[in-house]
């Protein structure tokens, strides 16, 4: 047993299929069971030029299990490159036929001269989780794509972030990482989402740099850019909200990417004094709304804990109770993770604690000392508990099973603004309700 | 066949109703395969993501109020807590409940598939009835833990003589069935086997199986005037209430292909009567269905009564509605139930079917009999239609949507619906098992299917901006191209 899954936060390596769905016009083709797919696919929204019902799958049976299943995948490859009208194909492996021993990546190297790329790529559900295989599927879609360029292309940043639907945030997050790059005069370089595809990926080549904003999924695949197609990566472990953190992330791609620092520095300058124009319009609602404290606890990813926290202390001026991280962070990580959580201010220090057991985090949480109303920020099983402890919450992290996220985000100088007006307005409606 | 709760695996549907996946031919033909038990089953070279009977296992099990779930496999076949706790949760607060059931997943890694991981299940487990109090605990396997063999239940016997809650487990690995329904099989399986007690008395109370229970307290008005109350299975149920079910007077279904293992059990072990008849859907589906269960119950004119205040109420509304939805041509998309009794309910608003798709196809059903809604819709269709199997292969539903060019589309499939409305065919998504039920309920589906086909700027805006992922070559060929022998 890998870990004790009590309130689960993340799913197995085939998930990855979703890393796939998030590219424009690339079709995931599935060698597993018939319900790998749907469980996997359990959160709002879809592509929207495919869902996951839609997905070539074998959807294989005792018959495979037994006399094995390449014929079957074979067939199904063939068929779904007449079928599918997709720009390329991604073949994953689910628990089953890895365990009887289906060589997929065979089976797909005979579609080597096919119309379309085939690409395939180990992922059974018991060799890790999607976060890491987020990692596995873009390493393979890179080498296989991304084509490699000599001369860079002048100010093409390539960015990329957390595992997209893992992420419920992931898209519009990406728009705003995308603005915040731009705002530097930089050239942003995505490959998820609205009619982001194949032609963005293959020109991660031609790019400058790459970024990747993640404390540790996705780290991988953005190494492989840089060894094996030359583009420098800069790892970039917080995701930035606010005015503090945006203008600290734009100052390190500034440098990075060897840009005039008075430069960067008038941009952030007028991105904060907007931003804290809007703050000091509010700020008495912050100052002065009785019911709120300053004290809150993250569960989530390491991704969202990590950004959560310097955002809520480094901008806000609030206080960690403590900080779960449920995303099974590997051990080679942890403590990078748990220097990224503390870079804070004023002396103000963070208690992380790596936990799979939503259950017993959250027997923890009832008993830690908020010193008034308790803020909780999490997953739906998070609201469940604020609202037992009748305390504030802020949908954050997956699984999200009562909200809608459309394009959404936190990231960024306006994302800051969007989740502190979110934030005191459940404190406003709890005013309202009770 | 009958039913044998004595071993701890159940026979697949394929084996046991003689279901199939992929079939196509027109109403007549299945009618006659289906008559002499011989429909042909096709396997495809193309398929497309479906379901697995293990999630709908598990996904059931986790409706029950109080239970704990541990399911012994990877990450991904254990995600299934968060929606069943929301879900449950909506319901349990209408009838002033709390929904406490628990579960948990034991993230099978590489090393456990190598070497086992029913030791650290057995921690696990113990830790889960020590913490977290649950009235009962079931075990469910996963593809993954089914092919490297592990003996779950020889732990649930270890358990069992640990631990005074009732231990259960559920053999039913994803690739174990075609038919996503073997997996409700399934847990009723485990739940006749490790909850349901033998009867020390008959109470007035009639089992009720259904999905989502959103005419609850209509139903509970309308049978308490024939003097019985309601055990409504699963959803919001507790472990207690399961555990008296042999005592009920009756067991009845929304829909027979969900309740015919649960249903037939109780009648062949305890004698409790499975009401066997088509489902309340629509006016002559209620009147059946109702009367069915007055009979047994010796109401019959009681129920009479209330089927007549029924009309008097609305079937001059229904009339009403039905000069806007007579002639209109449809195609439907549903269950191996769903289908048919939807198909005859829009017949009786004067609809059209061109084409009836069913997901998958049971030949009987538990008692060996002929699925009602089958033989009915054999026996009274005004028209023959054309009719397929389709495993819900959304590429073969597509395809035939696009030939048939119907001026509206019925699904039951979650995330069917927006196929149709991209071909800017207006589209009802039939979600509520109780749409249609009874008069009120056709007047309702009445209503919707005006106002799918009255405004159309949902449809028509979208279908605009939006390309289907097929290709135009699959749209040339006929939806069968993809079949092939079994």
């Amino acid at each position: 047993m890998a870990q004790t899954l009590g309130q689960q936060r993340y799913k197995c390596a085939l998930a990855a299929m979703q890393t796939v769905h998030a590219i424009h016009r690339a079709i995931p083709i599935l060698h597993s069971g018939s319900g790998c797919a749907s469980k996997l696919d359990d959160s709002f929204g879809n592509s929207g030029y495919i869902s996951s019902q839609l997905y070539p799958c074998t959807n294989v049976s005792e018959k495979e299990i037994v006399f094995g299943g390449k014929d079957r995948l074979e067939d199904l490859i063939r068929n779904s490159l007449n079928i599918m009208d997709g720009d390329f194909f991604v073949v994953l492996s689910g628990c089953t036929t890895e365990i009887i021993g289906d060589d997929i990546e065979e089976v797909a190297a005979s579609f080597q001269d096919a119309k379309k790329p085939v690409i395939a790529v180990n992922t059974p559900g018991f060799k890790g989780n999607n976060y890491m295989s987020h990692d596995w599927v873009l390493s393979a879609i890179f080498q296989r794509l991304v084509e490699p360029a000599q001369i860079k292309q002048k100010g093409l940043v390539n960015i990329l972030s957390g595992p997209p639907y893992q992420d419920p945030f992931w898209e519009g997050n990406l728009r705003a990482l995308e603005r915040l790059v731009a705002s530097l005069g930089l050239t942003p370089n995505t490959i998820f989402g609205y009619n982001h595809g194949i032609e963005q990926i293959k020109q991660m080549g031609r790019a400058e740099l790459t970024i990747l904003v993640s404390p540790w999924a996705g780290y991988e695949s953005a190494k492989l850019l840089e060894e094996q197609f030359g583009v420098p990566l800069l790892h970039y472990p917080n995701l930035p909200i606010g005015a503090y953190e945006s203008s600290k992330f734009l100052q390190t791609v500034g440098a990075f990417a060897k840009l005039d620092s008075e430069a960067v520095l008038s941009v952030t300058k007028a991105r904060e004094a907007e931003y804290y124009y809007y703050i000091e319009r509010f700020a008495p609602v912050f100052l002065e709304l009785r019911i709120m404290s300053k004290r809150f606890a993250v569960v989530s990813d390491a991704q969202y804990s990590t950004a959560i926290t310097r955002f809520l202390v480094n901008d806000m001026g609030m206080f960690p109770a403590k900080i779960y991280i449920c995303d099974d962070t590997p051990e080679q990580y942890r403590q990078p993770v748990r220097d990224a959580v503390n870079e804070l201010g004023y002396g103000v220090t963070a208690e992380v604690e790596f936990n799979t057991d939503g259950y017993a985090i959250h027997d923890e949480i009832e008993q830690l000392d908020f010193s008034g109303t308790p803020i909780i920020i999490g997953s739906t099983w998070e609201k469940f508990l604020a609202t037992k402890l009748e305390g504030h919450f802020l949908h954050i992290s997956y699984p999200i099973e009562d909200k809608l996220i459309i394009n959404d985000t936190y990231v960024g100088y306006d994302g800051g603004l969007n989740l502190i007006g979110d934030l005191y307005s459940a404190g406003l409606q709890r005013n309202v309700v009770q | 066949m009958a039913i044998n709760l004595e071993l701890s695996e159940l026979s697949i549907r394929e084996n046991r109703l003689g279901s199939v996946t992929g079939w196509s031919g027109d109403l007549k033909g299945i009618c006659r395969g289906v008559s002499q038990g011989c429909l042909k089953n096709y396997e495809r070279t193309f398929s497309q993501a479906g379901l697995c009977p293990n999630g709908c296992a598990a996904g059931m099990l986790c409706s029950i109020r109080d239970v704990a779930v541990i399911l012994h496999g990877p990450a991904g076949c254990s995600n299934i807590g968060s929606g069943a706790n929301i879900v449950g949760r909506q319901a349990a607060l209408r009838i002033n409940k709390t929904y406490q059931a628990v579960v948990y997943g034991d993230d099978m890694n590489e090393n456990d598939t190598i070497f086992g991981g029913i030791d650290s299940l057995k921690e696990l487990a113990e830790k889960v009835i020590e913490t977290r109090h649950p009235k009962a605990l079931f075990l469910v396997n996963s593809c993954a833990s089914a092919v490297i063999g592990e003996d779950i239940d020889s732990l649930v016997t270890e358990l069992q003589e640990e631990y005074d809650i009732p231990i259960g487990n559920v053999n039913c690995e994803g690739f174990k069935s075609r038919v996503w329904f073997t997996g409700v099989d399934a847990m009723d399986h485990a739940v006749l086997r490790t909850l349901v007690k033998e009867p020390k008395e008959k109470r007035d109370v009639i089992n009720f199986i259904n999905f989502f229970e959103s005419e609850r307290t209509n139903l509970s008005e309308l049978f308490q005037r024939l003097g019985v109350g309601i055990q409504f299975l699963y959803l919001n149920s507790s472990v207690e209430e399961i555990e008296h079910i042999a005592e009920a007077r009756a067991t009845v279904a929304v829909c027979s292909t969900l309740g015919t293992y649960l249903g037939h059990a109780l009648e062949q072990k305890y004698g409790v009567p499975f009401l066997k008849t088509i489902n309340p859907m629509g006016m002559q589906g209620f009147e059946a269905w109702f009367m069915g269960i007055a009979s047994i119950l010796g109401r019959e004119a009681e129920a009479q009564e209330i089927i007549d205040q029924e009309k008097e109420q609305y079937l001059s509304k229904i009339n009403e509605m039905k000069k806007k939805t007579q002639g209109l041509k449809a195609v439907l998309a549903m269950g191996a139930g769903f289908s048919y009794e939807m198909a005859r309910v829009l017949q009786e608003l004067g609809i059209e079917i061109l084409w009836m798709s069913s997901g998958h196809l049971d030949q009987r059903q538990d008692g060996d009999n002929i699925p009602p809604a089958i033989e009915f819709l054999g026996a009274h269709s005004p028209n023959n239609f054309g009719t397929n199997v389709s495993d819900n292969q959304n590429f073969e539903i597509l395809n035939i949507i696009h030939e048939q060019k119907p001026d509206i589309f019925f699904s039951r499939h979650p995330g069917f619906t927006v196929w149709a409305t991209k071909l800017n065919i207006p589209a009802v998504y039939v979600g509520d098992e109780y749409l249609a039920f009874g008069y009120k309920g056709t007047l309702a589906l009445a209503r919707m299917i005006d106002d799918a086909i009255t405004n159309r700027s949902f449809a028509e805006h979208l279908s605009a901006y939006t390309k289907l992922p097929y290709t135009d070559w699959w749209f040339e060929q006929k939806h069968t191209a993809m079949y092939k022998e079994a």
